[in-house]
């Protein structure tokens, strides 16, 4: 698969940049892959920082977004919420990060 | 919140040229996209007598959304402007679909609007649930429609079972996809 997007989510409701100034905040976004070739599969899903230990980590926000639908091993289609679940799981087998970052570094450098 | 559905037969024409107003309003002003328009109403070759159109009015009259509904039996928005979005997949065309366009819900007084402008939490469900009631009506199971990318995170919160067709693509400075809405059980 080839990233296609990484965009940060906006924070809203911030008039000016002092508002913020020294409140916490939270970084997250969404990130989207898809293949240019077929099987045209295309994946998406939203992302946060983890702050919580360090490193600071970037992880998967719930279930990700996509046109596949996964057969079973008797060929037949999955329930859409296992089949979302299944995507989770590539999703958090791939080396998605670093070119997510890069993405959102380049945007705003 | 008072939701008017009809065709053009079916509702006043006064009510249909404040639609004209307020998609351009959205659609153009705000949105910058490269749509036709005469005397700032937006209207295209979709709209015509038998097209569908919701609005939605708040408690002082105001335009504060609206939607568009065509059966893919005849010519609409993705199939003619847009089959590119489907990735050589056909193009939907059966009573059994329905497509959503011009789908805005954005109240225009409002000083602060939240990310991807063109909806308000309330008006957006009102609106969604009653195109999506309107459909099935009609006999539709699902709704395709042609979206900026960002909809299908919103449309999580919706309530509504909402799938991505084929991998978005970028079409001009728009990251587009073609969504699949059903209709059934919602």
């Amino acid at each position: 698969m080839q990233h296609l997007v990484t965009s940060l989510d906006d924070e809203g409701g911030v008039r000016f940049a002092t508002d913020a100034c020294g409140r916490s905040t939270d970084i997250s976004g969404y990130t989207e892959w898809t293949c240019e070739t077929l099987p045209f599969v295309s994946l998406g899903w939203d992302w946060r920082i983890d702050y919580r230990h360090a490193p600071a980590r970037w992880v998967r926000v719930g279930l990700p977004r996509t046109n596949v639908r996964l057969i079973d091993a008797e060929r037949g289609p999955l329930q859409w919420q296992q089949n979302l679940e299944a995507m989770a799981e590539v999703v958090d087998a791939i080396d998605w990060q670093p070119c997510a970052c890069a993405a959102v570094m380049r945007q705003h450098s | 919140m008072d939701i008017q559905t009809g065709s053009p037969g079916q509702l006043t024409s006064e009510l249909l040229d404040h639609v004209g107003v307020y998609r351009y309003k959205v659609f153009v002003e705000r949105l910058g996209w490269d749509l036709t328009s005469l005397n700032k109403r937006e209207f295209d070759q979709f709209d015509r007598p038998d097209t569908v159109h919701l609005a939605s009015r708040n408690e002082a009259g105001e335009i504060n959304g609206s939607a568009r509904l065509l059966p893919t039996t005849r010519p609409y928005l993705l199939g003619e402007v847009f089959p590119q979005l489907m990735h050589g997949l056909p193009v939907p065309c059966s009573p059994d679909v329905w497509e959503l366009s011009r789908f805005a819900a954005v109240d225009l007084e409002a000083a602060t609007q939240a990310p991807m402008g063109q909806f308000s939490s309330e008006v957006t469900l009102g609106l969604l649930h009653a195109a999506v009631a309107y459909a099935r009506g009609e006999g539709a199971k699902r709704l395709i429609t042609v979206s900026p990318l960002g909809i299908e995170r919103l449309l999580r919160h919706t309530g509504v079972r909402a799938y991505r067709a084929a991998p978005p693509m970028r079409i001009g400075q728009h990251l587009l996809y073609a969504c699949w809405i059903d209709c059934c059980d919602q």
